[in-house]
């Protein structure tokens, strides 16, 4: 069992250097970002001091050891714009989009979950219908959409919520729902489908035998089973929106790592993306992790190998 | 226990039959069978796969398959009528009164589950005491079916286990609430040669010293003569022969039984699992109205009034029946084979 974990983490610490050269490649190949920041009407001589300034006149591989180096002494860089270091705009983001992310997961299971044992137990019935149509409308309602028809009635017509800012939960109510309508429909066929393979089993017909009442069936045999891939997507689903919020903390004004990775793209604080790009993977990496001990709980058989 | 139960047969099945709805009209899985089962007594229904065996029995119960319709004259276990039992009351019969072996072990057992989790929550669901007493029992059952340190097998996961082992474990839960009647289909045929035949006389101890009623589903004669009291021989969800054990295999009365008893499989062929195919032919299709004595194509003594319907039921001798038109020509043969020997 150490050892399994053992060699998740080297094969996870190997992403996180792979996901890093990737993304500062792609940073790089996204134009001449000192000709970008140098901005319109700069002459040669202006875009080679900024170049120079910043260190992008040097080869590839020699700026991305410099970083990585810099990054092992715990130096993420400093923005451009504020020369503030990364670290500290990112420390400062991600409280709110964790929360945010972290509360949406939750909703998002809570309603998902028990909704597809339903529709799994009850197959072509009036709630697996319902469930495809919670699904369906999940999938295809876009945020930004969803996110505006809230405001418009919650908060312009009903005054019932605050339509942005932070401070209450009650600004967290909005984004919440949002964020979770937009990973619930994937978690809900997940668990609905799993159920159904799960139900299948012989040991499902043997627990049937056994005399034992329809929620233990479900729940304490089959659900266990069909969980396994919830949670290995729920930790996906986790660092996607940790990472793709952008429209939500946009619409609602929420300064989070979303909105602060938007505003950094916009004005080229190349420093500011790299260092979310890098904090996100390794997010990633821990979150994965986390799904990978969770089933190791849930499924002995793992455990063992 | 009370004796007064001696009269009454334990399980009383008659008329049972078995549709399935599909889209291309109804499959009669199981046509009109019937049978009594004594308390303690233990009866084999043979047949090939695609025979009902296991259908027909599950329904007993209404472990059938969603979409089968289950109708009988009379199904009834200690005078209960198991068809119209609610559903919350059949609960408290499975796997309290009336356990269930299933063939396969290796996936009969809850992978994430521990041993001791399956045996005791059985006991506890209905309500038969602590789950201290749940667990003394099932250490004491886990020892009984032949497990060495019980009490750490009670921790182990059932991946940890091999069949023989796992089959033993699910043996000992269908024992958890001691039961009136064990269902064990095909309980041996998925484990190794050497263990089907521990696994059977394992069985036949337990169910002598707890005075269990048993009905084995098998297709194998072999196991049949080592076990059973009675046998019930299915054809395509008909029962073509019925009657005490011995006197079946001395003497069929019925061309499929003596084609089955011709194809035993010897115990060092490793065909487990594998449908006896060497009578030739297959099971007809079982779609639509179905009419006459359904082994004709099969029969090497069929003629014109085979097809017609129905084929009497024949008393061939002391509580055996056969469903043919030559049973008592067929009996006769046998018998004088036998002397002839
Ligand atoms: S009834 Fe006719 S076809 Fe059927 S088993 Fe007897 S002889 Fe063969």
């Amino acid at each position: 069992m150490g050892s399994y974990v053992l060699k998740r983490m080297i094969v996870a610490f190997a992403v996180a250097v792979a996901v890093s050269i990737i993304s500062f490649a792609l940073l790089r190949m996204s134009g001449d970002l000192a000709t970008i920041l140098a901005g319109d009407g700069a002459t040669a001589e202006d875009v080679a001091a900024i170049a120079h300034a910043h260190g992008l006149d040097r080869p590839f591989a020699v700026q991305y050891v410099d970083w990585l180096v810099n990054v092992l002494k715990g130096d993420l860089g400093k923005s451009l714009f504020t020369a503030e270091p990364t670290m500290d705009m990112i420390l400062a983001a991600a409280p709110v989009t964790f929360q945010l992310s972290l509360y949406s997961l939750i909703l998002a299971l809570v309603v998902s979950v028990p909704l597809g044992v339903a529709a799994a137990a009850n197959p072509n019935s009036w709630i697996d219908r319902f469930s495809l149509f919670v699904a369906v409308s999940g999938k295809a309602i876009p945020s930004f959409w969803l996110a505006l028809l809230m405001i418009y009635w919650l908060g312009v017509q009903w005054r019932l919520l605050p339509i942005s800012g932070a401070g209450s939960w009650k600004n967290l109510v909005m984004p919440v729902v949002v964020m979770a309508v937009s990973v619930m429909p994937q978690l809900m066929r997940l668990t609905r489908s799993g159920m159904l393979d799960t139900l299948e089993s012989q040991y499902i017909r043997m627990a049937w035998a056994k005399g034992l009442a329809p929620r233990t069936v479900f729940f304490k045999h089959a659900l266990r089973n069909a969980i396994l891939p919830v949670v290995s997507v729920s930790a996906i689903s986790l660092g996607f929106m940790l990472g793709g919020s952008v429209v939500v903390e946009t619409i609602f004004a929420i300064n989070g790592i979303g909105a602060l990775a938007y505003k950094s793209i916009i004005r080229i604080d190349f420093p500011v993306v790299q260092a979310i790009l890098f904090f996100l993977s390794f997010i990633y990496i821990l979150l994965t992790l986390a799904a990978d001990l969770i089933n190791m709980w849930l499924d002995p058989r793992i455990r063992v190998k | 226990m009370p004796t007064t139960t001696q009269k009454r047969p334990l399980l009383e099945v008659r008329n049972l039959s078995t549709r399935i709805g599909a889209s291309h009209g109804t499959i009669t899985v199981g046509r009109d069978i019937s049978y009594e089962l004594n308390p303690g007594e233990t009866l084999a229904i043979v047949g090939e796969s695609g025979s009902g065996k296991s259908v027909n029995t599950m329904a007993l119960v209404g472990l059938q398959p969603k979409r089968a319709t289950v109708t009988a004259d009379k199904l009834a276990f200690e005078g209960r009528d198991l068809l119209t039992l609610p559903r919350d009351q059949m609960r408290t019969i499975r796997g309290n009164e009336i356990s269930v072996i299933f063939q396969d072990p290796m996936t009969s057992l809850n992978p994430v589950l521990t041993v001791g989790e399956q045996l005791i929550e059985v006991y506890l669901a209905h309500g038969l005491g602590t789950r201290a007493e749940a667990e003394e029992r099932a250490i004491y059952l886990l020892e009984r079916v032949g497990m060495r340190n019980a009490a750490a097998r009670m921790r182990q996961y059932p991946h940890q286990l091999s069949g023989g082992l796992r089959q033993r474990v699910v043996i000992a839960i269908a024992m958890m609430c001691k039961p009136k009647l064990i269902i064990a289909d095909e309980p041996t045929t998925a484990l190794d040669v050497t263990v089907q035949a521990l696994i059977l006389s394992l069985l036949r101890e337990l169910q002598d010293e707890f005075k269990m009623a048993l009905i084995l589903i098998t297709h194998d004669f072999g196991v049949v003569a080592s076990i059973a009291d009675r046998v019930l021989v299915l054809y395509a969800g008909g029962v073509v022969e019925s009657g005490p054990a011995k006197d079946v295999i001395a003497n069929p009365a019925h061309p499929y039984t003596s084609g089955l008893l011709n194809c035993i499989p010897r115990m060092e062929d490793d065909d487990r699992g594998q449908p006896l195919n060497t009578i030739p032919g297959m099971v007809p299709s079982l779609a639509g109205n179905l009419h006459g004595c359904l082994f004709r194509n099969r029969c090497a003594l069929a003629e014109p009034a085979c097809a017609s319907d129905p084929i009497p039921e024949v008393a061939v001798g002391a509580g055996r029946m056969a469903r043919c038109i030559h049973a008592d020509a067929i009996l006769a043969e046998t018998r004088a084979q036998e002397g002839g020997q």
